[in-house]
């Protein structure tokens, strides 16, 4: 049981607010870990450091054994770590399947001048980047809908599309930014299938959310936290119990109600 | 160098452009806030309300208090009845705007050659002695200049900040869709700052056209400097604009007093450029 | 969510397909109309060698390699104002390394290009960091310092005078048609090689950069990096039409590269359409060739000019190319009815 991802002691201030403090985590290979806790503990920030769109202000990440603390987003896609987005997840104006080409951009780009002149390479990239996302959409049954512009499906596909797009990437890790909110619980349980089957294929998944019963119905670890701060770690049933966790989502009346 | 006499003229050259500028930068950054239009005719109005001021006061001979408030009140007026052919299409799209506008600007000043002629005049000074204020000797002219000025840019903050539609206007140039909800009649709204705006373009065109000299291409300038006055001073911010104005202002009479105007324009732009690649949502702006 | 479980939810599958912007599909179509383009192009002056009409013409191709070089730059997501400044930096370099260094004309072309490359590395890694309006602020700023710099520098650039006598790039090209066939063929180059990048994998990485930064970021595509070497080579090719410009107008006015000319290749391109290449090129033909030819006095042109772009632009905010996409939705529109 490798471990594929590591976050030691992160820390992020913004002007005198603590956002992330000391906050540390591990994801090994193939598996599913959620991060949750209430809006406005700090999951965003979470993300952001960890998927490189913020440097962090103290504590390291490291990914595969290496240091990509101070990596930009694009390297760290390189490397295998990438992430869905909650709002402009997607291409509006293009069709699913552009949406997946641009995604798969690794898989497609041989470099500038290889790319202009198409060289041999860059056409072989491209006829593996066809059959990649083929068999992506395949593989997720979005065939039917591969002509279809993005912005005009409704939401819960959309999400399902950031999805594939990340994939595109043929990642060892995604980050996927509240993937169920505003969905339906159909469409929520959908999301849950495709994580899973998503693990299938051999790629581990942190997933930041705050239902607290989507995260512990699908996720092997769960990390809790509330104003940037760590409130506990652990298997979702025991985390669930524990008090602080309780306070932190239902208040202390509730918490002190429940007591047991 | 430096005498305070020096100084002096400096600091009221300093206030006069200022007043200029700030008129100009209001107008402006009101309708990029309120209707997201970037006003590339801007100057091209100030420009009319030279002419028209010239026209009432230097040619029909009215006294100058009615001349200066007619003149830009009726292109203001001129701007209400371009509204529906002109600008109605561009409300809330940016860059068609600055590029049909622009025809708008390309079309006005052109029409100015024609009707005008290509030759620069000047406006009488109303007043043609001088005033002694300590080591100032001030032109009486440019002393009316600026109380015009300063008077209508109170009226405007007291209009901003003690009317309803004040009110309402600061709100639209915020968040032009909260103030849709809140009930606030949007089509009022930008009838009314369009007059207003244009109204201050028109006064400052005038203001200047007194100070310098006139020609329809006069407005090339004041458009180009409430450009960068409103991006400094964050696009869509008022007191922005007001600060950005003042700044700018007393920054050129300084430095091109004692330095030239090459060296002026240089250090601005140059202050500029640095300040927004450190702070691009300008002075006042909110980062986005 | 897919499609299948739609159906089962008797959610309605949505029908409408958008024709995407890689324009897969239609190459045959675009392969004979590029073949008639070019025949009308080389064929025209040997009907009507009218010199007027050539000089048009030639005023034509050459801001086209400023239109499309900007139009590059528009399809990261920037609008630069100071496109014309790049113009004329390649000017001055290309003029001074032919008449004060002695270097041949296709030097003296490099070097212009170089110059205007070098000035775009230098400021693109810092400039291309900001967004939108800001964007345009600092160039329209940048720009205004560069046309300074040709007005004071007197010794290098011979300040408000300009530069005068210059010489033609070649014997061969010193009438109307060799400088119009002389000029189409490098310009044909320049766009050509626009075109290139467009419908490469390098068009679809600077598309998805423009309409969700983000998300192509963390797909691998390294931003920045793209964003610098798009920003050199648009403003290269516009230091290219500087020195082709100096060489056929014969004289350099330093007052010619201010923000007035950068807007009006923005113009080209918002009037032509922002995002295809045919944009700029048709709104380089309706920018330079429309008040020409609208006879009568001069300031009456600009008028009518003036009112058609508010026209154009309230009609059709997307651009000229809209009527190419509209007329196309019709056609389709009437054979499927059809069926």
């Amino acid at each position: 049981m490798s471990t594929l991802l590591q976050v030691e002691a992160l820390g992020r201030t913004f002007g005198g607010i603590k956002a992330v403090s000391n906050l540390s985590f591990s994801v090994t290979k193939g598996q599913i870990l959620g991060l949750i806790g209430p809006n406005g503990a700090g999951k965003t920030t979470v993300v952001n450091l960890v998927s490189g769109a913020m440097t962090p202000s103290s504590g390291r990440i490291l990914f595969a054994g290496e240091d990509v603390t101070r990596l930009p987003p694009h390297k760290r896609a390189r490397k295998g770590l990438v992430r869905t987005f909650q709002s402009t997840a997607v291409y509006s104006n293009q069709t699913v399947r552009e949406n997946a080409y641009r995604g798969a951009f690794l898989k497609l780009y041989p470099g500038f001048v290889a790319a202009l002149v198409r060289t041999p390479t860059a056409r072989r990239m491209e006829g593996e980047a066809a059959e990649l996302v083929q068999q992506l959409l395949e593989w997720l049954d979005l065939e039917d809908v591969a002509d279809i512009t993005a912005g005009s499906l409704p939401y819960g596909f959309q999400k399902t599309l950031g999805i594939v797009i990340a994939l595109a990437a043929e990642p060892q890790l995604i980050l996927l930014d509240e993937p169920v909110a505003g969905l339906s619980a159909e469409e929520t349980d959908h999301v849950r299938d495709t994580v899973l089957r998503v693990r299938e294929r051999g790629v581990s998944v942190v997933v930041i959310d705050h239902n607290m019963r989507f995260i512990s119905g699908l996720c092997d670890s769960v990390v809790v936290i509330a104003h940037g701060q760590e409130l506990a770690q652990g298997k979702p049933q025991e985390v669930l119990r524990n008090q602080a966790v309780i306070e932190a989502y239902l208040g202390t009346g509730y918490a002190a109600a429940h007591a047991h | 160098m430096f005498t305070s006499a020096i100084l002096a003229q400096v600091i009221l050259n300093g206030v006069c452009l200022s007043a200029i500028y700030v008129l100009v930068a209001l107008g402006f950054t009101l309708l990029f806030g309120i209707m997201k239009i970037v006003n590339f005719a801007h100057g091209a109005f100030a420009m009319l309300g030279g002419y028209a001021l010239y026209y009432l006061y230097a040619e029909f001979r009215l006294p100058y208090p009615a001349a200066i408030l007619l003149a830009s009140v009726g292109v203001a007026a001129c701007a209400l009845v371009l509204e529906p052919l002109v600008f109605r299409w561009f409300y809330q799209k940016m860059f068609q705007s600055m590029i049909g506008l622009l025809g708008l600007n390309m079309a006005i000043v052109f029409t100015g050659v024609i009707v005008f002629d290509v030759y620069e005049r000047s406006i009488p000074p109303v007043f043609s002695g001088v005033v002694r204020l300590g080591p100032l000797i001030a032109p009486t002219d440019r002393l009316l200049i600026v109380g015009i000025a300063a008077a209508v840019l109170a009226a405007f903050w007291a209009f901003m900040t003690r009317t309803r539609y004040g009110l309402a206007m600061r709100a639209a140039a915020q968040d032009v869709e909260t103030a849709e909800t809140q009930g606030i009649d949007t089509r009022v709204i930008y009838l009314l700052a369009l007059f207003i705006s244009i109204f201050m373009a028109a006064l400052a065109g005038g203001i200047y056209a007194q100070t310098y000299a006139l020609s329809p291409f006069m407005g090339d300038r004041p458009l180009m400097v409430a450009f960068i006055v409103v991006i400094l001073g964050g696009m869509g911010s008022i007191p922005g604009a007001a600060l950005g104005g003042i700044l700018f202002g007393f920054a050129e009479s300084f430095l091109s007093t004692f330095y030239g105007s090459a060296v002026s324009s240089f250090v601005s732009f140059g202050v500029v450029i640095a300040l927004l690649i450190v702070r691009p949502w300008g002075l006042l702006g909110t980062p986005e | 969510m897919t499609a299948s479980i739609m159906r089962k939810m008797d959610i309605p599958v949505p029908k409408v397909a958008l024709s995407s912007a890689t324009g897969e599909g239609r190459g045959g179509w675009r392969l004979s109309a590029l073949l008639v383009l070019a025949v009308f192009l080389v064929g025209w002056p040997l009907l009507l060698p009218n010199p007027f009409f050539l000089t048009v013409g030639t005023l034509i191709a050459l801001n086209a390699i400023g239109a499309a070089s900007l139009h590059l730059i528009i399809r990261t997501g920037h609008i630069s104002l100071a496109h014309a400044a790049f113009v004329g930096v390649g000017a001055y370099a290309c003029v001074l390394s032919v008449m004060t260094l002695g270097l041949p004309y296709w030097v003296g072309l490099l070097m212009g290009a170089g110059a205007s490359g070098s000035l775009a590395l230098i400021i693109g890694p810092i400039v291309l960091r900001l967004t939108g309006k800001y964007f345009v602020l600092v160039t329209f700023l940048l720009g205004e310092i560069i046309r300074m710099v040709f007005v004071e520098w007197v010794p290098v650039t011979g300040g408000s005078n300009g530069i005068f006598g210059i010489p033609t790039a070649h014997p061969i090209v010193s009438t109307p048609h060799g400088q119009y066939y002389f000029v189409l063929a490098i310009a044909a180059l320049c766009i050509g090689l626009c075109a290139c990048i467009l419908s490469s994998q390098i068009g679809r990485a600077m598309d998805a950069m423009r309409e969700a930064e983000q998300v192509a970021e963390c797909a691998g595509v390294p931003v920045i990096r793209l964003k610098v070497t798009i920003f050199v080579l648009a403003c290269g090719l516009a230091g290219v039409q500087g020195g082709l410009l100096a060489h056929f107008l014969r004289y350099i006015d330093p007052t010619a590269f201010g923000w007035v000319e950068s807007l009006n290749l923005v113009v080209m391109n918002v009037i032509g359409g922002m995002f295809h290449l045919a944009g700029p090129l048709i709104g380089t033909v309706f920018l330079v060739a429309f008040p020409e030819f609208l006879r009568g006095y001069v300031e009456l042109q600009r008028v009518i000019f003036g009112i058609s772009i508010i026209v154009v632009m309230a009609a059709l905010p997307g651009g000229m190319v809209e009527i190419g996409a509209r007329t196309r939705d019709i056609i389709a529109g009437a054979r499927g009815r059809k069926r």
